[in-house]
């Protein structure tokens, strides 16, 4: 029996790491908006700073405009340029224009294309000396000799103080992108484990299945997982059913069976009983004992059934394994003492097992009847259960004439027998169940020959 | 020269200095007239080993002041010989507007015109760990940098002070010399800021930082005060008697000179005493850049400071210095000293000048 199937088919891409890659790429994605967000209004803070200064001292500049002795005059104000140095190392440019003359600064400073509306500043990039500067403009009115004479002020400035300005502030928009981009990769990571936490334990719980539970799932399950659920709980009791019939129908069968086979070997025992002829009697002798073994093979059929349906509905309780030896031990002993059969116990008190009563002793019975069957006459057999780690094993060891070089798998399959036992009544479904008891346990049986002659049996079941 | 006695050879050589100075003056009688650049002298320090680089530099710094500093270098590098030419602030100024080709390095006192030619795009940039020690105040733009901090200080004769308690403060100044005229009549000197491109930046930061400067002017105009073009003249006037006081000398002649005085006192006024700095910038058309900024870290370095210290009695840029009296302001570079380079402000405030002082 092998529970586990082999995987064949090729695994799908994991849904972890496809939720990964897809969270990882929108924090990506985010991060660069921020970037370019963060960059773009630092730069654009920069620049109405940058504006509002230049504006302030063209404001200064224009506030000192006067006719003086029927001149336009500006007389500009230390500060008016002195602030522009308090930001940045930046270069600083000015002219005075009054009636489209330049009246004083850098003649070469672009003017604006129109006159600004006195109320308002405008601002726009100009080249200067291979240099390129931002410059704000205003115009004013000024009385002169009984006329309004326009005049415009203008002030620049280079923009590395700015530019410096805005690439720092780059820098660290390019750090917090970077930063908000690993934190978020790790809330990702941590968010995708936590999503998809309910599949992996369901997953688990379905492999961390006896072969034989199939009871509905217990583990409550988030709403995207219910149709699997379902599907998984509608399959296993189609599953069971099925199971179910079929043991039915062994047991059924066997059981119809056994009932004209008794009837046979009453009539065949009668007729033994009746004859004399010396050949006669020997075939009717074969009959018996083939009605035997058709008797026996049948009760196994019916105990394989029994426990393969006890299986998926054990009721477990905690079970003395020593007390449950002992008790089969004696059942067999008188059958042992009519050969001179010995039983050498060595059973310890209080080992115990979590288990179901009516499959371990079926088990322990089919044992202990295999060791008696194949002893010969005046032989021992021993018998001990002991706890060894964590577990409880119960062993057996006959000396009877061994399994001939047989496979233990081989022997636990059902209806397989040694190949050296014509002789000795037998289903070949003896170690079958024995094997299937153990691994609805969580255990496991070993049949290995004796060092002389003989055969060894291991029950090993999880301790309680 | 052998600069093995030079400490005992101060005296001499200053007044060497005096008369070469004197000798070659530049007049520049009107600053909007389209001046002929005139350079002073030329000097050439021959390289020391084998010859393999020259370096020229444009400068306002008398030589005697310069020449510890070039030679030291040269101790470093002997391979470089140096071509050293010495104009007026004004000169150096138009010389290199007109090319800025025309030197290596440019070395004045007039901060504001050397911030001019640097906010105008003549300057290169220069970077280094030298120059990133000074402090901010005394380097623009990464090209502009200042490597001595000079008072403008006043400087008075003992002898023609006799008597009297000496001015602390320039209100005590104005007071004295209205009090006293018959003591002070011809024999108050200053610079004439028409000429002086040194003297005109420290005029306009005093007028900018004290109503006190126009009343000391006042009174000076009161006693005839004589006009000078350049330090060097005003301090030898005061040695040979004929001045009993001098505003605003800049620190490093003041310094030299006072070293073998006994007479002049140096006054740094207690409302506030400005404080120049020389600076320095490679201009953009620099045959060799690379040496030139060798010669600027070294200038703001560690061994020209111990040379401008030790050896010629100027002070190197040093902020715990500027910290440790309130009076002392020092100008900052920056764009503000572009104002009184205006046309209209500079013609503005030589008019109130020359009112004041009743030119």
């Amino acid at each position: 029996m092998n529970p586990r199937r082999t995987p064949t088919r090729k695994p799908a891409r994991s849904i972890a790491r496809l939720l990964l890659i897809e969270l990882v790429a929108i924090a990506a994605l985010l991060s660069a908006l921020l970037y370019v967000a963060v960059k773009a209004s630092s730069h654009q803070a920069a620049e109405s700073t940058h504006d509002g200064l230049l504006a302030a001292s063209a404001e200064a500049i224009a506030e000192r405009l006067a006719a003086d002795e029927g001149e336009l005059v500006v007389d500009i104000p230390y500060g008016a340029l002195a602030m522009l140095g308090a930001v940045s190392d930046d270069s600083v440019f000015y002219r005075v224009i009054a009636d489209g003359e330049t009246l004083t600064g850098y003649h070469e400073l672009l003017a604006p294309s129109e006159r600004p509306n006195p109320a308002e500043t405008v601002f726009y990039s100009a080249e200067l000396e291979g240099q390129s500067v931002r410059v704000a403009a205003l115009s004013r009115r000024v009385a002169l000799a009984g006329r309004t004479v326009p005049a415009e002020v203008l002030v620049a400035q280079t923009r590395e103080g700015q530019q410096a300005i805005v690439s720092s502030a780059a820098e660290r928009a390019a750090l917090i992108g970077i930063g908000s981009f690993a934190l978020a990769g790790v809330l990702c990571a941590i968010a995708v484990r936590r999503a998809i936490a309910p599949l992996r334990r369901v997953a688990h719980s379905v492999e961390r299945r006896g072969p034989a539970d199939l009871r509905p799932l217990r583990e409550p399950l988030p709403r995207e997982l219910e149709p699997l659920g379902n599907a998984l709980d509608g399959f296993m009791a189609r599953l069971d059913s099925a199971l179910e019939r079929t043991e039915t129908l062994i047991a059924e069968t066997a059981h119809h069976v056994r009932t004209p086979l008794a009837v046979l070997r009453t009539r065949a025992e009668t007729a033994l009983r009746r004859t004399e002829d010396v050949e006669m009697r020997s075939t009717l002798r074969d009959l018996v004992r083939a009605v035997d073994a058709s008797a026996r093979s049948a009760d196994q059929l019916l105990e394989h059934a029994m426990v393969g349906h006890r299986s998926e509905r054990m009721t477990l309780e905690l079970l003395d394994m020593g007390r449950l030896t002992n008790e089969v031990v004696e059942r067999y002993r008188p059958v042992a003492e009519l050969r001179d059969v010995v039983f050498d116990c060595e059973i310890e008190a209080g080992v115990e097992v979590t288990g179901d009563r009516v499959q371990l002793e079926t088990a322990l019975r089919n044992l202990i009847d295999n060791a008696v069957k194949y002893s010969p006459a005046e032989t021992h057999i021993d018998v001990s259960a002991a706890r060894r780690l964590d577990e409880v094993v119960v062993y057996i060891r006959d000396r009877g004439r061994g399994l001939d070089g047989a496979e233990q798998q081989a022997l636990t399959e059902r209806y397989k027998r040694g190949s050296n036992v014509e002789d000795v009544v037998g289903s070949g479904l003896g170690l079958a169940i024995v094997e299937q008891v153990a691994t609805a346990h969580a255990g496991r049986v070993s049949v290995t020959p004796a060092e002389d002659s003989g055969t060894q049996v291991e029950l090993c079941l999880p301790a309680a | 020269m052998s600069m093995c006695n030079r400490l005992a050879g101060y005296a001499s050589l200053a007044l060497s200095v005096f008369l070469v100075v004197s000798a070659v003056a530049v007049a520049v009688a009107d600053t909007n007239a389209d001046i002929d650049i005139d350079f002073e002298s030329e000097h050439r320090f021959a390289a020391t080993g084998a010859e393999a680089h020259e370096i020229h530099v444009l400068s306002t710094t008398d030589l005697s002041l310069f020449q510890p500093l070039i030679e030291a270098w040269q101790e470093e590098r002997p391979e470089v010989s140096v071509r050293y030419t010495i104009a007026s602030s004004r000169s150096v100024y138009e010389a290199v507007h007109r090319n800025p080709g025309i030197a290596d390095l440019i070395v004045s006192s007039a901060m504001d015109l050397q911030i001019k030619l640097v906010n105008d795009g003549f300057g290169r940039r220069h970077q280094s760990p030298a120059v990133a020690l000074l402090p901010p105040w005394a380097r623009w733009r990464d090209q502009l940098y200042g490597f001595t901090q000079e008072p403008a200080s006043l400087i008075v004769s003992r002898r023609a002070f006799e008597g009297l308690a000496l001015p602390d403060d320039r209100a005590d100044l104005a007071r004295l010399i209205r009090e006293h005229p018959e003591r002070f009549d011809g024999r108050v000197g200053t610079y004439d800021i028409r000429e002086s491109g040194v003297g005109y930046l420290i005029a306009t930061q005093d007028a900018r930082r004290s109503d006190a400067f126009w009343e000391l002017i006042a009174a000076m105009g009161e006693v005839s005060p004589r006009l000078y073009c350049c330090s060097a003249d005003m301090l030898a006037d005061l040695e040979s008697g004929q001045l009993a006081l001098a505003y605003n000398v800049v620190g490093g002649y003041a310094d030299v000179a006072l070293a073998t005085s006994s007479d002049g006192v140096l006054i740094p006024l207690s409302d506030f005493t400005h404080v120049l700095q020389r600076t320095a910038f490679i201009p953009t058309d620099s045959a060799d850049p690379v040496l030139a900024g060798e010669l600027l870290d070294y200038l703001v370095g560690a061994r020209a400071r111990e040379v401008l210290s030790d050896r010629i009695g100027v002070p190197p840029i040093d902020t715990s210095a500027m910290a440790e009296t309130l009076r002392y302001r020092p100008i900052q570079l920056g764009p503000g000293l572009l104002v009184y380079l205006d046309r209209l402000k500079r013609q503005r405030f030589l008019d109130s000048w020359g009112a004041a002082l009743g030119q």
